[in-house]
């Protein structure tokens, strides 16, 4: 086959989310014979949780396209087939960004593990796929040891969590063509629903799976707020920071602080070196996105109000990019818009924990034995007991709680 | 896309506010929101949340020039007190 050549690799359907077994192709955005550089937008791929843009992460040329707009494909289905050069193939393998952990622009990994790389750079672990999987040819050593590299279409099972067949949805591993155009924008009200289902099956699978455990704590974060509101007043709204961020910055910082937290469970627990953080998004008319902000503990607080700003609004019209689909190691959760205290959290698999945040509000504290009003927020670790004790998630808040009482590392460039 | 520099006064405030929510909630139906009732609190009607009010003062100050502090969005709640307000900060 086309594989005879190690410079003709496959493009094929990456797991955009672990709740995602198949996708259905809204269209090409390039044609057989163009040449494309690494991040560039290829197709767009209609899933549960919303349309994605997908990208390419090496150089090359378009040489065959192997599914039509419309069609469903399962997740590693081969979607194209590209002709790369072999220098750029050893330039790709040898990148960092290769692997789950993503690279040190927080992209999502996705290297080519060809001849110029016959073992990923790191371990992969087996429940964080590679946002985008390039798959080499059979015969290279790499192909069987990658997570997610294999040729097979069927999604490994320890890679993709099949949902229950739905009204929607079958878990055929055979692609079925659906010959409904899969036109943009339609059917909202489907797409919504299968949205729903996914979560639905994912958050039975965490109950079903998942030994929970919670834990809360008060966190004083007047000092935080004062910072904030003073930071605020001074900068014109495009470059104000919310409260939301200044949390999600803390919890990134807090859970590199005390890593116990951050990873996933496969067979045992797969620490992550990075906090690829997971953040729930409110769908207006309800439904919930997580799209994910990765290698977040290398953000400063004003780069992660710019990536949260960009990913929400993403979220909401619709149209992640496969770095919001970067497979997460925590995530967070925050009811503090609406009127909720304190919130204690499903975790989504295979994570092992979520963090919650509740409201935002002035309470009466206790200090040195007097009454006093202060700024409180309620923060709560969903944890997995399997992996996570209680001792190292209260250590968990407890950094989370230092990182919040310290406004003046807030602006801290890294 | 827009030009960095404040556009001189616009005549209409309305508009702005308009095209400013729907900028950034690009799921809202315009024509709906056109349609409100000019003393419904927006952010009730749309469910709109922090990070879009932050995104609309934005917008705003994009489109006119008026930087709408913090200490204020509360002004910013329906259509009718969103649109006297701008009026009352429009640059002299």
């Amino acid at each position: 086959m086309a594989a005879e050549t190690a410079r003709l690799i496959d493009f094929k359907l990456p797991s955009l989310g672990s709740d995602m077994d198949q996708g259905t192709i809204i269209a090409w955005r390039v044609a057989v014979g163009d040449t494309v550089a690494k991040g560039d937008v290829l197709l767009e791929v209609d899933t549960e949780k919303s349309d994605i843009d997908v990208e390419v992460w090496h150089d090359g040329v378009i040489a065959e396209i192997l599914v039509e707009p419309g069609q469903e494909v399962p997740v590693g289905a081969v979607l194209a087939r590209l002709t790369v050069d072999a220098d750029a193939a050893a330039d790709a393998a040898a990148e960092p960004g290769a692997g789950p952990d993503g690279g040190p622009d927080g992209r999502p990994g996705g290297g080519l593990g060809g001849e110029a790389a016959p073992e990923p750079a790191e371990p992969v672990t087996p429940t964080a796929a590679p946002a985008v999987v390039d798959a080499v040819p059979e015969r290279s050593p790499a192909g069987p040891a990658r997570a997610g590299a294999s040729v097979d279409p069927v999604p490994d099972p320890r890679l993709v969590y099949w949902p229950s067949p739905s009204p929607s949805s079958t878990a055929s591993p055979v692609p079925p063509v659906v010959t409904t155009p899969a036109s943009k924008g339609a059917a909202p009200t489907d797409r919504a629903a299968r949205r729903q289902a996914a979560v639905a099956a994912l958050m039975e699978r965490a109950n079903r799976e998942i030994p929970h455990f919670h834990l809360a704590r008060d966190l004083d974060v007047t000092d935080a707020m004062q910072w904030l509101e003073a930071h605020n007043a001074s900068a014109p709204p495009p470059d104000r920071i919310l409260p939301a961020a200044v949390l999600l910055w803390a919890v990134a910082q807090a859970a590199h602080r005390q890593p116990a937290v951050n990873g996933t469970w496969s067979e045992g627990a797969q620490p992550s070196d990075h906090v690829q953080l997971g953040v729930a998004v409110h769908l207006r008319g309800g439904g919930l996105v997580t799209p994910v902000l990765p290698a977040a503990e290398e953000m400063t607080l004003g780069d992660l109000m710019g990536g949260l700003r960009d990913m929400v609004g993403r979220a909401r019209a619709g149209r992640l990019n496969s770095s919001d689909t970067t497979p997460a190691t925590l995530t967070v959760t925050n009811v503090g818009d609406g009127e909720a205290d304190a919130v204690f959290g499903v975790i989504r698999p295979p994570q092992l924990g979520l963090v919650g945040f509740g409201r935002i509000a002035p309470r009466a504290v206790v200090i040195d034995g007097a009454v006093v009003p202060r700024t409180i927020v309620t923060a709560t670790l969903s944890a997995d007991h399997r992996a996570v004790n209680g001792h190292a998630g209260a250590a968990f808040l407890d950094a989370l709680a230092t990182v919040l009482s310290n406004p003046e590392e807030f602006a801290h460039e890294h | 896309m827009s030009t960095d520099a404040p556009t001189s006064e616009p005549a209409d405030y309305r508009a702005v506010i308009i095209e400013s929510i729907c900028k950034v909630a690009p799921d809202i139906d315009t024509a709906e929101l056109e349609a409100t009732d000019q003393d419904e609190v927006l952010a009730d009607s749309f469910e709109l949340d922090s990070m879009d009010t932050l995104n609309i003062a934005a917008a705003v100050y994009e489109k006119t020039g008026i930087d709408i502090p913090e200490a204020d969005y509360h002004h910013l709640e329906t259509l009718a007190s969103f649109e006297a307000y701008l009026r009352s900060n429009a640059p002299s």
